[in-house]
Parts: structure tokens; C-alpha cells; sequence
């Protein structure tokens, strides 16, 4: 069952397209990385996704459902987690717990116990009173507290300190594993790496790719790290892309022919070397490089 | 529980006007038996007449405890519909100022629902506001006039106030729709309700302009008029309402085709 059905939908402020006809679709049970540098359009989508902003063009459906018409009926199974948590700075954690829990109209004791526990979050504390991490921790359980079919998070880790980013992951793979979806943005890209099953790329509204994480990252290349006495000149050598060079060290991806390499390597003076499979942040950093598609993987 | 919720978070902000407002009250109806029918001689020494016109006391009869009454009148109607501006301004515009309608929009309820919960916070705070001041004011003549008077008037100046103050409450509404910043929405509110009651005090003054009077809603309903002829005019109170209901229902439209931006 197809729980996130995106089409061709498009949204603009005055002569910027935020979202470029965007199409995506996600399976009920899977965990979708939306990835992409800041403006190209992550948050306005899921915004859009929320009934927040509406959308100039195109057709949203989420648990086969539309989000204008069926608002109330769909927000009651899905979670969001925002990008900036700003909630009732005068409300106690547990009075905000309350409030949420009253408009879902589900008893949630249990669900907020569990959460507090696995978050370590203070119900004692007005909101105003917390850091910008345990406000984020706050928003996650308030997102979570009616068990929902659809979870959206924007910028998830953002804030939270590494412990309680693990827990949070966990807790989401938890989730999965119940069937639910999960739907979310991230800068963090070794944690989309390790925790997605899929992922869409996303640049200037558009999404330039969609693959799985394996994929993604197998893409022929290997990342090459020299550090060297004197210059080293790549021109000959084949395969060679997104070269950067600082002081002594010279970085590049490589997916030519790795006798010719080592034949280069005898040439020059080593202090160190270093070659490794590409990691997603690698990939993902070279895609956006510049504003230009270094890699030629698309 | 959001009813509950701005309740509470309201609850301020009553208290203080409502307590400014019955101050003025109980101020007036106690000093009013000591001046008796002096205070017409001490304001014809003091004010000229263009300024009794221009300040609603020209008309007024001071002889009896409702006509005095009526001196201050307009003063509680400038602060009553500065506290509603204020109150139904914020009351929605306040959830995306303070950015917290992402929050409370993504929770299961839809966005009109919200308003009219919110929207009838401040008509029952404006409401027992109201009540209030006129249980004070029955109870204030009850203890220092011991003259006869007529309850009517009284009554009539307390619905002009309520009236009155949801009009210009309604209108800062729909500006608040408008604009995003607090601080704009704030000054729009009081300051319409201030040019409004100047507006009135310049057509009070100048004859020419008295076709003027319609766009003032402190034009109609005065004090004098109320005290002396213990009645209202329908077609006022007809436009208020007209004016009430139409700043609401676009206020609410515009409101719920919002973007949430953060």
C-alpha cells in the first residue's frame, strides 16, 4: 500500500519555485530519507504534506487520503516533528502532553510514559524553560503520543545530543517495524545513510534523484585521500572527479583503472594514502558541489 | 482544552481592564452627589462650548444622576474597545506570531473550529466584562444616590459599550489577518480605535462633516443621547452588527487559507 503519494506538485513564492513537480511515493512500513541543501525545498514539501501551505499545483495523498478534505481524519494518524519546535512556552511538558493528547482523543498514558523514559524528558518544566534539545525531545513525543500510521519529521536530530539521536532512531525502527511510515528530512546524512531504506535527492524543488541508500552510494567511484611531500599531477590519469587539493593533501573520487593509479602513486613521494568506498555525505557533498553535479552518476 | 487553554491565557488581561473599567465606574457614581447641579456652572467656567460639544457633555443633564453618568460614558466605551482590539487582534494572529500554529495546526482539529473556539473566549471576556460594569453601576447608584432614577438608560449605555467594543474587536480582527508582526497588528488595533474616537471628537465640533458621523462607531452611541432619550438607535446597532459579523466571517476566511510559515 502506497502511504505517501506525491504528484507532480508544485509550489511558488512570486517567481521562485520552492517545489518544482515533484512526484515521490513511499510504501507503507518504509523509511524515506528526503535529502537536499538548505532551500531546495524539504520543509515547504512536508509543509504542504501538513495542509500548512497549499500547493499551486499537483495532487497530495497520504494514507490514501487528501489532506485538505480529509484534515481532520488524517491528522489524527500522523505525527509531525518540525524543523524549529515552538510550542506554549508557558505550559508544563505534562500539560502539553495533555493537550495534544485531548485533541487525538486516545488514551496515550502508557505511549507518553514510554516516551518520557526513552527521551528522559521533565514534566515539571515549562516549555520556555527548556533547551532547544528538549524542546525537540518534547515535539518528537508530542508527534508520537497517539501511535500514528504516518510519521513526518523535519530535521529530526537537529539539537539532540548524540545518546538521545540513537534513542531516537531506535525508537523509530520500532515504529517501522509496526508498519508504520516514516518520512523525514535530514542535514545528518550518515543517519540517513544507516537508517533509510530509500531516498530522494532534492535540489531547487526538484528531486534529481530517488534510489535506495545501497545504490546511492555504489556508485562506481572510490574516494582517494593523498597526502604528499610535492604536487601531484592528475591530469593523466582517467576517471577522476570532484579533486580538491589543500596544502599537502589532495582529495578526489576515483572509478578508473586502479593499476594506472598505483602506477602514479610510484611516482610521487607518499606520506599517507587512504582509499574507501564513498560514504552518502561524500556522494551527497559532490552532487551539490558548486551548484554543478560533479559526478556524472545521475 | 483549548477553550480551557485561552481562557487562562486571557484571564490577564480581563482582570486589569475590567478593574480599570469599574474604578471609573464607582468614581464617578460616588462623586456625583457631592457636585449636584453645580458641576453644569463649573463646566460652563472651564469648557467652552465647542469642547462640551466636541466631548459628548453639552447635552447632558446634570441634575440628574444618569445624566452625570454619562460624563463619563465615552471614556469607558474608548477603554473598553481598546482591551477588545486588543484581545480579538491577538487572539489568532498571536498563534503565528509566536509561531506556535504549526504546532496546533497539526493537531486533529480544523483551523475554523480553532478560531471560532478562540474568537468566543474574547466575545465572553468582552461579555462578563460587560456584566460586570453594570452590576457595578446598579449597585454603585443603589449606594451613594439616594435620588430616583431610571435603570433603562444605564442598561442601554452598557449594551452600547458591548456593542460597541465587538465592532471595533471584529475590525482589528480582520486587520490582524492582514499583517504578521506584532507589533503592527497591536498599533493598527489601538490606534484605529483611537483616530476613530478623534474622528468623532472633529465631527462633534464641525457641523459640515455631521454626515460623517456613520463611520465612527463612537458616533453612535453617545452618552447624552443615551441618558436623555433612554433609547438606542436600531440602525446602528443593525450596522454594528452587520460590520461584527462580516470582519469576523472574512477574518476567519483569510486566517484559514494562511500559509504556516515559520
Amino acid at each position: 500500500m502506497i502511504n505517501i503519494k506525491i504528484e507532480n506538485v508544485t509550489k511558488s513564492y512570486g517567481k521562485i519555485k520552492a517545489v518544482d513537480n515533484l512526484t515521490i511515493s513511499v510504501e507503507e512500513g518504509e523509511i524515506y530519507g528526503f535529502i537536499g541543501p538548505n532551500g531546495a525545498g524539504k520543509s515547504t514539501t512536508i509543509r504542504m504534506m501538513m495542509n500548512f501551505i497549499k500547493a499551486d499545483q499537483g495532487n497530495i495523498t497520504l494514507l490514501g487520503l487528501h489532506p485538505q478534505k480529509n484534515e481532520i481524519q488524517l491528522k489524527k494518524q500522523i505525527g509531525y516533528v518540525p524543523a524549529d519546535t515552538f510550542m506554549y512556552s508557558d505550559m508544563k511538558v505534562n500539560d502539553l502532553f495533555k493537550f495534544s493528547e485531548n485533541f487525538h482523543q486516545v488514551p496515550a498514558k502508557e505511549k507518553i510514559n514510554q516516551l518520557v523514559e526513552i527521551l528522559d524528558i521533565d514534566l515539571n518544566k515549562r516549555f520556555e524553560q527548556l533547551s532547544f534539545g528538549n524542546r525537540k525531545k518534547v515535539s518528537i513525543a508530542c508527534a508520537m503520543l497517539h501511535s500514528p500510521k504516518l510519521i513526518l519529521l523535519d530535521e529530526p536530530s537537529n539539537g539532540l545530543d548524540p545518546v538521545i539521536r540513537i534513542k531516537l532512531y531506535e525508537l523509530l525502527k520500532e515504529e517501522q517495524k509496526k508498519g508504520v511510515t516514516i518520512f523525514f528530512s535530514s542535514h545528518v546524512l550518515s543517519e540517513v545513510q544507516k537508517f533509510c531504506s530509500r531516498i530522494g535527492l532534492l535540489k531547487n524543488g526538484k528531486l534529481i534523484k530517488e534510489t535506495t541508500v545501497a545504490d546511492f552510494t555504489n556508485i562506481g567511484y572510490r574516494q582517494v585521500h593523498i597526502e604528499s611531500k610535492e604536487e601531484i599531477n592528475l591530469a593523466a590519469l582517467k576517471g577522476v572527479a570532484a579533486i580538491h587539493k589543500q596544502g599537502n593533501s589532495t582529495h578526489f573520487m576515483y572509478s578508473g583503472n586502479p593499476n594506472e593509479l598505483i602506477r602514479l602513486l610510484n611516482t610521487i613521494d607518499i606520506i599517507s594514502f587512504n582509499i574507501e568506498e564513498p560514504d552518502l555525505e561524500n556522494v551527497f557533498m559532490h552532487y551539490f558541489e558548486e551548484g554543478k553535479e560533479v559526478l556524472n552518476v545521475i | 482544552m483549548l477553550f480551557k487553554r485561552e481562557l487562562r491565557r486571557n484571564v490577564k488581561s480581563f482582570i486589569v481592564s475590567c478593574l480599570i473599567c469599574s474604578l471609573m465606574v464607582v468614581y464617578v457614581i460616588s462623586i456625583a452627589p457631592s457636585f449636584g447641579e453645580d458641576i453644569q456652572q463649573i463646566i460652563d467656567l472651564k469648557f467652552p462650548k465647542p469642547l462640551q460639544k466636541a466631548f459628548g457633555i453639552s447635552e447632558l443633564d446634570f441634575s440628574n444622576p444618569v445624566g452625570f453618568f454619562g460624563l463619563m460614558f465615552s471614556y469607558i466605551y474608548l477603554f473598553f474597545s481598546i482591551y477588545t482590539a486588543g484581545v480579538f487582534s491577538s487572539i489568532v494572529s498571536k498563534e503565528f506570531t509566536e509561531k506556535t500554529a504549526e504546532y496546533l495546526f497539526s493537531l486533529p482539529a480544523n483551523r475554523i473550529q480553532i478560531m471560532i473556539s478562540k474568537l468566543l473566549v474574547a466575545i465572553i471576556y468582552a461579555l462578563l466584562t460587560i456584566i460586570i460594569l453594570y452590576g457595578l453601576t446598579i449597585f454603585s447608584f443603589t449606594l451613594f444616590i439616594n435620588d430616583s432614577y431610571n435603570q433603562t438608560p444605564l442598561f442601554l449605555m452598557a449594551l452600547s459599550w458591548l456593542i460597541g467594543g465587538i465592532t471595533f474587536g471584529s475590525i482589528a480582527f480582520l486587520v490582524s489577518s492582514f499583517f504578521s508582526k506584532p507589533r503592527t497588528i497591536s498599533a493598527i488595533s489601538a490606534g484605529m480605535v483611537m483616530v476613530m474616537y478623534m474622528f468623532q471628537v472633529i465631527i462633534s465640533m464641525n457641523k459640515k462633516l455631521e454626515n460623517l458621523k456613520y463611520i465612527s462607531p463612537f458616533d453612535w452611541f453617545k452618552g447624552s443621547d443615551i441618558a436623555n432619550s433612554g433609547t438606542i438607535s436600531s440602525t446602528y446597532i443593525l450596522i454594528a452588527i452587520t460590520i461584527s459579523i462580516s470582519c469576523l466571517i472574512v477574518g476567519i476566511i483569510r486566517f484559514n487559507k494562511k500559509d504556516v510559515l515559520v
